[in-house]
């Protein structure tokens, strides 16, 4: 599809939203960070985090974020998995290292300001 | 092409219409739910051409609603296309068994959405026609639409009301969509009702459908142990895809399919010219090494074919001309 200026500002618009929705998630996100050390809460707070993950790994490619929207993908899956188990603790444990990154990763993408094919624009 | 697009993400829908309306498709009804797209069904003036469906969302699913939309008759052969991040196994043959044409995972690729959309237009194009000449059939016998039948017995036709049975394409778009590890889990066999051509001349369309649909079903009970993923391709020849991890004893599933099928047969039918009978060839098991969805049902369909005298015409030509 060629990219015409109309398009160009389309995704640009669409990848400015994504960008504010990113910052709503992290904090979501990090409340449910804080139950999942809580086996009452635990199941509730990775199905919620695998809401969220879900949403970005849908969008996150389209705007740019290839590889952030193929963590969030992996993410979702692995939290897929937990959520239809039985609660497991040690799953839950094993997933925090990967989230911890990820929430890195959202981080850094806030400092992604320019569209990749900007530069190629006249 | 009109397109309804269900997505429950707002931001989806704002990339799927700027992408839409890049590849010059205009007019498009956006929804954020199952619901309002059932309205937005009952509303529309016309049917829609194609529905893209994401599959996670909130109360009603993607799939649930592809169920309850392939319930409606105007929209039985629809093109409904499923985009959705999930990429596991699970959502695909689910999304297929019930109904779906084609499985498109986001990111959206605007490349790959055109391509799907323009092989969706097509089969609206093919379908309204069909439509067409039926109504005109019918107009011509006096009969209703869904007394009078018009197809060709090459014709890879739709088989409604079978569970887990898809079209010919949709099966050509699952086992793509599985990739080359996925196919080689999976197994095959082929079925050919023996003699069709003749049974085809002697009872005509519509009669012919009604077999059809009845050897459909009982290929399902046969094989319903093991999930199978049925597909009629034309030519009175079917195809099931089972899982590789199963081998199934073909004189066994013949046996079964016989007793099932002298069920639903009038008993002075059979031993006369309009008995059915169907033939099963042996499990073909996908290949790790140029595995292709046409070698798997050319493998299955040879197998089966090499046991009768009649060969239908090339059965994957039917495929590749889609």
């Amino acid at each position: 599809m060629q990219m015409n200026k109309e398009l160009y500002e389309a995704l640009k618009g669409i990848r400015e939203s994504f960008l504010d929705d990113l910052v709503v998630y992290v904090g979501q996100m990090e409340g449910y960070c804080k139950y999942l050390g809580d086996p009452a809460y635990a199941l509730k707070a990775v199905a919620g985090l695998q809401t969220i993950v879900h949403k970005i790994s849908g969008i996150a490619g389209s705007v740019g974020f290839a590889e952030l929207g193929k963590e969030a993908g992996e993410l979702d899956a692995a939290f897929g998995q937990i959520v239809d188990a039985p609660y497991d603790a040690a799953a839950i444990n094993a997933i925090r290292a990967p989230l911890e990154a990820f929430l890195y990763s959202l981080e850094d993408a806030f400092d992604e300001t320019i569209l990749p094919s900007e530069q190629g624009q006249a | 092409m009109r397109i309804l697009a269900v997505d429950d993400e707002p931001l989806i829908l704002r990339l799927l219409e700027t992408t839409l309306e890049g590849l010059n498709y205009s007019d498009n009804t956006f929804v954020q739910s199952a619901a309002e797209a059932l309205n937005s069904i009952n509303d529309a003036p016309q049917p829609f051409d194609c529905i893209l469906l994401d599959i996670r969302m909130p109360e009603v699913d993607g799939i649930e609603l592809l169920r309850q939309i392939r319930q409606l008759p105007v929209y039985r052969n629809t093109p409904i296309i499923m985009l959705t991040a999930l990429a596991e196994k699970e959502f695909i043959d689910e999304s297929f068994a019930s109904g779906a044409t084609d499985y498109l995972n986001k990111p959206i690729d605007a490349t790959d959405l055109n391509a799907r959309l323009r092989v969706a237009n097509l089969l609206s194009q093919a379908d309204a026609a069909r439509q067409a000449a039926q109504i005109q059939s019918s107009v011509a016998g006096q009969l209703s639409p869904q007394v009078r039948e018009t197809f060709d017995i090459s014709e890879a036709i739709q088989i409604n009301d079978v569970p887990r049975v898809v079209g010919a394409l949709a099966m050509e778009n699952y086992l793509l969509q599985l990739g080359r590890l996925g196919m080689f889990k999976l197994g095959a066999i082929g079925f050919q009702i023996r003699g069709a051509g003749g049974i085809y001349a002697s009872v005509g369309p519509t009669e012919f459908r009604e077999i059809l649909t009845d050897v459909a079903d009982c290929i399902f009970e046969a094989t319903r142990s093991v999930n199978p993923l049925i597909s009629y391709l034309g030519s009175g020849s079917f195809i099931a895809i089972v899982p590789r991890t199963h081998s199934f004893d073909r004189e066994e599933l013949e046996d079964n399919i016989t007793t099932y099928l002298n069920r639903y047969r009038p008993e002075e039918f059979l031993s006369s010219e309009k008995e059915v009978r169907v033939l099963a060839g042996e499990q073909t098991n996908g290949s790790l090494f140029g595995a292709s969805p046409l070698k798997i049902i050319d493998q299955a369909m040879n197998s089966v074919h090499e046991r009768q005298s009649y060969a239908p015409s090339n059965l994957t030509s039917h495929l590749i001309a889609i």
